[in-house]
């Protein structure tokens, strides 16, 4: 899911297997995307979702990001 | 793309809060608040960072509006009788109009899950001030904060327990709080915190 609230500023929101353990694997990989402002994965629920606020909304890259490094990362649809 | 909507995410705090509040912390799930709030959980995300965020900006919240309740009306320069007065019967109408919320507070006061660093001091600040100043008059006898608390406020806070739960001791017709016994138990309290 996107969204737009503020000019630029996408929100998108995915449901994934990390958790923390894989912390460290992660990290490194999306704080080295330009275009991510600010992201976190929420462990304490069920979904594990990673919640990115980014510059655009693109979630097929993430998705492949996260693919590509072993795990599962589907798009939560509004 | 969507925009923010406010009436959404309203309702995603007010389902939080009676979802602690029936259910406790752990009966808090995105998936059981995305339904009964009728949003979806990505919808959910898009307000709160987690779910720690959500309970954190919960009680920021509730904290806020508990902090506007209590100051009305209440000088915290006043002589401690009158605004001990005042301070019950903000915290009363507080908690009768607010009862969910008085419970939520009640499960944070002491929960590890939340900051209190960054809350409003407005309310914190004006107790301090009021205790001081009364101490300092001679009207107030010094005590440790805990104990000074458990005096001045539990006693309030037990009867309107009581009071909201239809409640009392076994055996006893279901307690209903009046002005009367408001002034009684407070005058108790009074002679009590009295140098």
């Amino acid at each position: 899911m996107q969204t737009q609230f503020q000019e630029n500023k996408h929100v998108l929101v995915f449901k994934t297997n990390l958790h923390h353990r894989d912390m460290k694997k992660i990290e490194p990989v999306l704080n080295a995307e330009t275009k991510i402002i600010r992201w976190n994965v929420d462990l304490t629920d069920i979904d594990n979702v990673l919640r990115i606020e980014s510059n655009v909304p693109h979630t097929d890259h993430v998705i492949q990001i996260l693919n590509s490094e072993g795990f599962i990362c589907e798009e939560l649809i509004d | 793309m969507r925009t923010r909507d406010v009436n959404k995410e309203i309702l995603i705090r007010e389902k939080a809060i009676e979802m602690i509040v029936n259910q406790g912390f752990d009966g808090l799930s995105m998936h059981k608040l995305a339904k009964s709030a009728s949003v979806s959980v990505a919808t959910i995300y898009i307000y709160f960072k987690d779910r720690e965020d959500l309970i954190q900006q919960l009680y920021t919240e509730e904290f806020e509006k508990m902090t506007v309740a209590t100051l009305v009306n209440f000088d915290p320069e006043s002589h401690f009788d009158e605004g001990l007065k005042v301070q019950w019967m903000n915290r009363l109408k507080y908690c009768l109009d607010n009862p969910l919320s008085m419970t939520f507070m009640e499960q944070m006061k002491h929960s590890p899950l939340i900051d209190r660093s960054v809350i409003d001091r407005r309310f914190i600040d004006a107790m301090t001030r009021f205790v001081h100043t009364a101490i300092a008059r001679n009207e107030l006898i010094q005590l440790p904060i805990e104990i000074y608390w458990s005096i001045a406020f539990a006693p309030l806070y037990q009867l309107v327990k009581f009071h909201i739960s239809g409640t009392s001791m076994p055996g006893r017709p279901p307690f209903i709080l009046d002005e009367a016994q408001i002034d009684q138990t407070l005058s108790l309290v009074l002679k009590a915190l009295k140098p």
